[in-house]
């Protein structure tokens, strides 16, 4: 729905996110393990590689 | 002198221009009688605003960090520490605006995956608590996020499709192919 109303969006004059520079000092915190280690054993399943394949795939 | 012009864009990314017609996050840089395409990987997405509710003016970031694998990122949210300026992302805040904070989050994914269609969002909470209040904010508004959206839950060791009523450890968000 919302990706049918970004199509027609001109984003040189109106873009989605600005880029503020400020934030990249946030860049060297560190998430919980936690999560990356959840992001990472995702990344090995099978379920995820072929979902993957078909999204790079796929016209 | 194409090696050169793959040094310069080591050093200096910005330096090439967007190719949006062709492709979202494309950019191409002239290189004698050849157009160098590249695309931004590894690259952290920050994105900063403020819940404002009973317990005060709180700012929150959402952070998108890259993980191992290519083409997948973690989206985690933190309060900033003003004091510190730390970010807390075990906190739960209770600021009476988690609709505000899920619709904005929201807007950052769209804003993300837009231009990385082919990209994966990862995300669950620091504890089951939090991962289930992902959860429910997901099943309130599955329907709508359905539209765009392709979302599978972690269970033990499989990725399924996301179903309400079941507890899932993790999520993955995607952009539906269409």
């Amino acid at each position: 729905m919302k990706v049918a109303e970004l199509t027609k969006r001109d984003f040189k004059r109106n873009p989605l996110m600005v880029v503020d520079k400020s934030l990249d000092k946030f860049k060297d915190h560190k998430i919980p393990q936690i999560k990356i280690d959840s992001a990472n054993e995702i990344s090995k399943m099978e379920s995820y590689i072929s979902l993957r394949k078909e999204r790079i795939t796929k016209p | 002198m194409l090696k050169l012009s793959c040094k310069e864009i080591g050093k200096n990314p910005e330096i090439g221009k967007e190719y949006d017609e062709i492709n979202k996050n494309l950019f191409g840089l002239h290189s004698g009688r050849h157009i160098i395409f590249y695309q931004f990987i590894d690259k952290f997405e920050i994105v900063k605003f403020v819940s404002d509710g009973p317990n005060g003016k709180i700012t929150k970031i959402v952070l998108y960090q890259p993980m191992n694998e290519p083409d997948l990122y973690n989206l985690a949210l933190g309060d900033l520490d003003s004091k510190t300026g730390e970010i807390d992302f075990d906190i739960r805040t209770n600021n009476g605006d988690r609709d505000m904070i899920l619709a904005t989050i929201t807007e950052t994914v769209y804003a993300f995956l837009y231009s990385r269609p082919t990209y994966s969002i990862h995300f669950k909470g620091s504890d089951s608590v939090s991962t289930r209040l992902y959860q429910m904010a997901i099943s309130n508004y599955f329907d709508k996020l359905s539209e765009d959206f392709e979302i599978q839950g972690k269970l033990k060791n499989e990725l399924l499709r996301f179903k309400k009523g079941v507890n899932f450890d993790a999520f993955i968000i995607q952009l539906k192919n269409k």
